[in-house]
């Protein structure tokens, strides 16, 4: 019986390098280069063993930067034909080996949703990204008219939006029913739900489970809230930490739900933090007001005399569905953006009053600069002592002398973070700052937070977005919950 | 299916569009250059295309007035204002290529049995001009949120805006290569058009009259040799 995805055997190293000049070396043998390589090298994973048949849906679940994404692109031939590294290893697909094929050539067999949905996006209209992969595989206008609408009806996006004015969560959807239009029957999707609203995550996770068990689909879905994927999914593959010293990870495969979710709760990370309820001054000063505002883009009304205040001290969290206006919100208050009608008035309108604000960008890629991460931490800090506490907390002793850039996506995430937090802003600004983050990196964020919180003697003014319901409980105390004009 | 628009034919716009700017540059001499700006200005007020004009004027006249302000060092009065003239022309002459939707000139190509990389090709550079001031704008926003102004930290701003530009660039590169590869775009399959741009009456009154006017200027301009 063949798999729908088989993978034996699969190890894979970015290590290029050759392995260190001595005798060995003299002898041209690819067995004897291979040991010698192996040797030397440090592996994201080795020797992985493991097979999934149609009509699954697996959840690949672990830390970030542990090789979830790695072991995604391996699959789908992004590495190593775009990316360089070093694979070793046999992958079937429904059969067949696909190893040294062409990104090309399995794109037929394996759909992919990648993270970053805003680095993917070609056209500037709806419609056109979703036919794109399908004028690609020859489709007639009359399918593609029908999946289209099909897909416009799933996602809920509107087929001429214009594709820069998308929301973060609109683009991922975006992207993902790009990769349904093809229809291959196996779909790997990376942190697909990761800037999506609660309601929007589910109706994607129903769809997927739909076309698992109805249409034999073969579904593989790298998330960390997994809150939410469980209930769906038939078997989980969790990435640990290898036992062998030159190995990062390994995958242990749990096949009953119910005892995963039981391991879950026992491990003792969950319990660590806990929240802090503010409690609000009633006479604290204004420092947002928000009087009748009306905002629109590109004819589509996002704010329709709207009001709203923030006071010192409070603690905001921002919630609704994907593409109702929280970063624009943010973006309003802080002056990037201007109402359409009437105002807002803020104690920190003057240029100098504004470095008393801290905003932590969605994409960290943004905010970091400097050639290391210890000059990126003590960039503007105010408290050296608070700086090495915040080292501590998040565990950047070991990679201070590193360029930011080459950090992990959640390790920039993290700094970004710090490097925020370590000007002791009175104002804080968090656009979904938990996205791709494991629990034990939310963990160190929320702790981050509370340290602040500490040293700014509860002055401190916090307004966040999230969609994250492992975060919103700890992220603040008062809520203001959008939705979308129709 | 032929989709119903406002605007020109693709390949026409595009064709125009460069027949405008070298006619422009060629006329930028002439004492009826004025009247050759204007009919072609009315010509597409008529077609509709004034929301393009009022987004471009603001552009060509700061160009033109850089590009003039630069002649004065080196020439007299009359090259000055041929210099603020070209950029005029070339104003003229971006009306018509601006109104081009990309995904239409691409399925525009492919119809014509153009290679998609060429085609392809164009409409990543295309969209990549629009990725890129997006991105400008996005760093330039971070930078004033961690609180860097180039008045006080010049060298420390260039490198607020510049490294994380080069990252960005980069990144959307790769992401774009990988999205149009796993998307199954291909250079050796043809593919299909979700939508077939054709030539429409209104394509063939606008080419009538742009091309009589063109023809009445470019008699003007011949006819004093």
């Amino acid at each position: 019986m063949s798999f729908a995805l088989e993978i034996k055997n699969l190890s894979l190293s970015y290590d290029l390098t050759e392995g260190k000049s001595d005798n060995l070396t003299q002898i041209k043998s690819d067995e004897l280069t291979e040991i010698k390589s192996d040797a030397d090298k440090q592996w994201i994973f080795k020797d992985l063993n493991f097979q999934i048949e149609s009509g699954e849906f697996i959840l690949v679940a672990g830390p970030s930067g542990c090789g979830k994404s790695s072991l995604m692109n391996a699959i789908n031939g992004v590495i190593p034909n775009l990316k360089k590294a070093h694979v070793r290893g046999d992958i079937y697909i429904q059969g067949k080996r696909i190893t040294d094929g062409t990104v090309r050539e399995r794109t037929k067999l394996v759909g992919s949703v990648f993270q970053n949905p805003r680095e993917q996006i070609i056209f500037d209209e709806v419609s056109d990204e979703i036919v794109f992969p399908m004028e690609n595989l020859g489709k007639s206008p009359r399918k593609m008219r029908e999946k289209l609408t099909a897909l416009l009806k799933m996602t809920g996006l509107v087929a001429n939006s214009k594709t820069a004015t998308l929301s973060g969560g609109e683009k991922q959807k975006l992207i993902t029913a790009c990769t349904l239009a093809m229809e291959q029957k196996i779909l790997l999707l990376d942190e697909p739900l990761a800037n999506m609203d609660a309601n929007s995550a589910i109706e994607l996770l129903t769809l997927l489970r739909k076309l698992a068990k109805q249409e034999d689909y073969t579904v593989v879905l790298i998330e960390h809230r997994q809150e939410l994927v469980l209930p769906y999914v038939d078997r989980v593959f969790s990435c640990v930490k290898s036992d062998l010293e030159n190995v990062d990870m390994k995958i242990e495969i749990w096949e009953n739900i119910k005892e995963y979710q039981t391991y879950l709760c026992v491990i003792p990370q969950q319990k660590k933090w806990t929240a802090e309820i503010a409690t609000n001054d009633k006479d604290a000063e204004t420092i947002f007001s928000v009087k009748n505002m009306t905002y629109h883009i590109d004819n589509c009304l996002l704010f329709n005399n709207f009001s709203w205040q923030v006071k010192r001290g409070e603690e905001w969290v921002i919630l609704g569905e994907n593409g109702c206006g929280k970063t624009t919100l943010l973006k309003l208050l802080i002056g990037f953006e201007k109402p359409s009608e009437g105002s807002i008035s803020s104690l920190f309108n003057k240029r100098k009053k504004r470095k008393k604000i801290g905003y932590v960008l969605q994409n960290p890629d943004y905010q970091l600069f400097m050639p290391r991460v210890k000059d990126e931490l003590y960039l503007n800090s105010k408290s050296r002592e608070f700086v090495e506490q915040l080292i501590d907390l998040f565990g950047f002793d070991k990679m201070l002398e590193r360029h930011p850039l080459s950090l992990s996506e959640g390790q920039k995430r993290k700094l970004g973070f710090a490097c925020i937090i370590a000007n002791e802003p009175e104002i804080l600004f968090l656009d979904e700052p938990t996205v791709g983050l494991d629990t034990d990196s939310l963990e160190q964020l929320l702790c981050g937070l509370r340290l602040l919180k500490q040293k700014s003697d509860k002055d401190l003014t916090v307004l966040s977005v999230s969609h994250d319901k492992r975060a919103i409980p700890y992220l603040g105390n008062k809520f203001l919950t959008l939705s979308k004009f129709t | 299916m032929c989709k119903e628009s406002h605007a020109i034919h693709p390949i026409l716009s595009l064709v125009y569009s460069l027949l405008l700017f070298v006619m422009g540059l060629l006329f930028v001499k002439q004492v009826w250059f004025w009247l050759y700006l204007i009919t072609f200005l009315i010509l597409f007020l008529l077609f509709r295309f004034e929301k393009i004009i009022i987004k471009t004027i603001p552009f060509i006249l700061i160009f033109g007035l850089i590009m003039a302000g630069l002649t004065i060092i080196n020439g007299n009065k009359s090259d000055v204002l041929y210099a603020f003239y070209r950029v005029l022309a070339l104003g003229l002459a971006s009306i018509l290529s601006i109104s081009i939707k990309p995904i239409n000139l691409v399925r525009a190509f492919n119809q014509l049995n153009i290679p998609r990389w060429i085609s392809l090709g164009l409409l990543i550079v295309i969209r990549f001009i629009q990725i890129f001031r997006e991105e400008m704008r996005q760093i330039r926003q971070a930078i004033t949120l961690r609180g860097i102004r180039f008045i006080e930290t010049p060298i420390l701003w260039g490198r607020a805006f510049f490294i994380p530009l080069i990252i960005r660039v980069l990144s959307i590169s790769e992401g774009l290569a990988i999205s149009l590869e796993t998307r199954g775009f291909s250079t050796e399959v043809d593919g299909s058009s979700f939508e077939i741009i054709c030539f429409k009456r209104r394509d063939l009154v606008f080419s009538c009259i742009f091309i009589a006017c063109l023809t009445f200027y470019i008699y003007l301009f011949f006819r004093r040799f």
